[in-house]
């Protein structure tokens, strides 16, 4: 989770340096759904434990 | 009774077929279209897409500290068929335990020392791991960008998630560009490391697995040859 904490953080300084208008949406929801992912598998396998 | 079969056709008047109107999808074709064709009359192959590795005169890119009246020329990542290890082995990460199950009877008796209940949790663990494994690489495809504009060039490196450097040079001070294309794999998919030697740097600009590197040698070579005619 961390990790992609990291990722998202990156994404996001990336796309500051340079932007696609076309893709950029892409790249930064793809991150974010992944973490959203991540966040709610963690606390379902707290939650199982 | 004439047989409706093999009976002459009448000499009907031909009457103009009604003018077909265009249904939903090809309104919604055409205004796409027209989206594309903007103001400035781009077509939409101008635009960099999600998987372009190449692309000359680019639209809808900008990057930090451009200029005004600064304009990009080239658009330049890695070519695609680099990223053909990394997708393999993503795709064997991901159909692993599949194949475990199917062949080898895991699922049986898959881990005996874990309670069923948590196979879900686990398997769901497993392919957060391949997704994060997947998009990692692609964006550090997908960042590791150069660009060539009508003032300078510009060579972004993005690595193992932690590293990226922004190096730029303006055209009047680059003193050699070159390509190299070895190996069979580069030359069938024609790319290949162009190197641009500027004076006094440390290191050489490095436009590593370039896509047509003769082509983007062509052009940089006529960039720096205008950028240094006395004129300018």
């Amino acid at each position: 989770m961390l990790f992609l904490l990291v990722a998202a953080r990156q994404v996001f300084a990336m796309n500051k340096i340079i932007n696609d208008d076309n893709d950029s949406f892409f790249v930064k929801t793809s991150v974010l759904l992944l973490l959203i992912f991540a966040v709610s598998l963690f606390l379902t396998a707290l939650v199982i434990l | 009774m004439p047989d409706i079969f093999i009976a002459e056709p009448k000499d009907e008047p031909q009457t103009p077929a009604p003018l077909k109107q265009p249904t939903v999808l090809e309104e919604k074709a055409k205004s796409k279209q027209e989206l594309f064709n903007n103001e400035n009359g781009h077509e939409p192959s101008d635009y960099v897409h999600l998987f372009s590795a190449f692309k000359k005169n680019p639209q809808g890119i900008t990057f930090e500290d451009q200029e005004d009246g600064e304009k990009i020329i080239l658009f330049i990542r890695r070519s695609f068929v680099t990223n053909f290890q990394w997708i393999f082995i993503g795709s064997f990460l991901a159909a692993l335990p599949l194949v475990l199950l199917l062949f080898l009877g895991f699922l049986q008796n898959p881990l005996p020392a874990l309670a069923s209940k948590y196979y879900l949790i686990l398997g769901l663990f497993y392919y957060l791991f391949v997704a994060a494994y997947w998009y990692i690489n692609f964006i550090t495809w997908y960042f590791n960008i150069d660009l060539v504009t009508n003032k300078r060039i510009i060579d972004i490196n993005f690595a193992n998630l932690v590293y990226k450097d922004v190096a730029a040079t303006e055209l009047s001070f680059i003193h050699d560009v070159s390509f190299s294309q070895v190996g069979a794999i580069r030359t069938f998919f024609d790319y290949g490391n162009i190197i641009i030697q500027v004076p006094g740097a440390t290191d050489a600009f490095i436009f590593e697995s370039a896509p047509q590197p003769e082509n983007i040698v062509h052009i940089v070579e006529a960039l720096v040859r205008k950028e240094n005619e006395p004129d300018n």
